[in-house]
């Protein structure tokens, strides 16, 4: 696999389809405005001070279980980035690392650092605010300490050299661009990665008062196709739902709107229908996993 | 920003070819410059190939590297002769930096017994040194950006509608 085939995005922002997202995403204000301010405040400090200076090397760490709105939030951020930068424009690259540690044995160090010393700066070269997403970061930087030679190829290990070594390089030549790494798995994640990161920053599971909020927003969502859902959505009892549904990733929650209307034909037929005991009920039914604590967890 | 090539010469390539692949590397680079014409850089290694492909023949660029300083880029090239450069794996893509340097010179190494042809030839030519490259520049890099990368007055704005 050719690193650049590990882009599968790579667009300037502001553009419509990104507009909205960060305001759609559910999660505590100090969540959003930490991975903000963090993004913002590295791209002025970098560009005026150097890395002795500084000690930063750009880079975000966003963690927490699936689900979690993570990856959506990376990609918001780069769009809530724009007004705030001077030529109101901001690249977003998105990186999907598993190709490449899949590269036949003794390639994936080489392919990572060319990947990210060589191909994103050439892609960010004309010193435009980038954020480069990599997402599901454990994939490439496997916690050596952990991994045992025996079990894991020395080429494994070797990758995580690599994506130091241009991390430490992109922190001083270039300071336009700022990595957002997600991770579902932290204890799986080298320390010394750990230790780069600027600021790590956890996106817990929604609590009642945010699922509230989600099912609110989605049942609005769905009211633009079947307006008989607005009401719904305004319904003083949906917090008892959202009780029900603790324990449950927001990706969960969404889900629950339409796995309630698969309840009953009717509601196949015409969406618009859906009653609070229908959701009442695909809550009461949702099994939410065991690594969550959910109520319905298995045993 | 401090960049290493090395690029394949005897016996994977002839010397005018190494010379070429070079030449390609450097226009390749600042080419992506909207500041710097293409035509130029292509005139200066051209100016410079008859020496150049004397530097290839005789190995001296396999100990001496040939330079090229265009801020931030700072790019080392130098050769790899002999087995080592039928199983070398060259990366002879642009350097990253180019697109922002303005001003460029090719500081070709002058070694014994090469060094006063080398001289001559870059005598008078644009863009073309025999002498010393210059310590790394860190004017633009982390150090010197003057403007603000921040737009300050709207995020002034944000705090103050949050407030």
């Amino acid at each position: 696999m050719q690193v650049a085939e590990c882009v599968t995005s790579n667009v300037v922002l502001p553009q419509l389809r990104y507009a909205g997202l960060w305001r759609s995403i559910v999660a505590a204000p100090s969540v959003k405005d930490r991975l903000l301010h963090n993004a913002l405040l590295g791209l002025q400090l970098r560009a005026k001070l150097s890395f002795d200076v500084t000690a930063l090397h750009g880079l975000v760490l966003l963690y927490g279980p699936p689900g979690t709105g993570k990856t959506t939030l990376a990609r918001a951020v780069a769009q809530e980035m724009v007004p705030y930068v001077s030529g109101g424009k901001v690249r977003l690259i998105e990186i999907n690392p598993h190709g490449l540690m899949s590269a036949e044995h003794g390639q994936s160090q080489q392919k990572v650092y060319e990947l990210l010393s060589e191909h994103l700066p050439l892609l960010a070269d004309d010193r435009m605010p980038t954020v480069v997403l990599l997402d599901e970061v454990e994939s490439m930087t496997v916690a050596r300490s952990a991994a045992s030679l025996s079990a894991n190829p020395a080429d494994v290990h070797r990758a995580t050299d690599a994506v130091l070594a241009s991390l430490d390089r992109n922190a001083a030549d270039h300071p336009h661009m700022v990595t957002i790494a997600t991770s579902n798995f932290t204890e799986a994640l080298d320390e010394a990665f750990k230790s780069r990161a600027d600021a790590s920053i956890e996106v817990p599971l929604p609590d009642a008062e945010a699922i509230t909020v989600i099912l609110t927003q989605t049942l609005n969502d769905f009211a633009a196709a079947y307006p008989s859902l607005a009401s719904l959505a305004g319904d003083k009892r949906l917090p008892s739902v959202a009780k029900r549904l603790v324990g449950a990733d927001g990706r969960q929650v969404r889900k629950i709107v339409t796995d309630a209307m698969t309840r009953n034909v009717e509601t196949v037929l015409d969406p618009g229908s859906l009653k609070l005991a229908q959701l009442e009920e695909a809550a009461a039914g949702l099994t939410i996993g065991a690594s969550k604590g959910g109520r319905n967890a298995a045993a | 920003m401090q960049r290493h090539r090395q690029v394949a010469a005897a016996p994977q390539r002839r010397a005018s070819e190494t010379w070429d692949a070079i030449a390609e590397l450097v226009v390749a680079t600042l080419d992506r410059s909207p500041h710097i014409v293409a035509s130029d850089v292509t005139a200066a290694m051209a100016a410079a190939s008859t020496v150049g492909r004397v530097l290839v023949a005789g190995g001296h660029l396999d100990k001496h590297a040939l330079v090229l300083v265009a801020d931030p880029v700072y790019l080392n090239i130098t050769t790899v002769s002999g087995v080592s450069a039928t199983n070398l794996d060259e990366d002879l893509g642009p350097v990253p930096g180019g697109a922002t340097s303005t001003d460029w010179t090719i500081h070709l190494p002058t070694p014994d017994p090469v060094g006063d042809a080398v001289r001559s030839a870059v005598s008078g030519v644009p863009h073309l040194s025999a002498n010393e490259p210059p310590g790394e520049s860190t004017s633009k890099s982390a150090m010197s950006e003057q403007a603000s990368v921040l737009n300050l007055d709207a995020l002034a704005q944000r705090a103050q509608e949050r407030k």
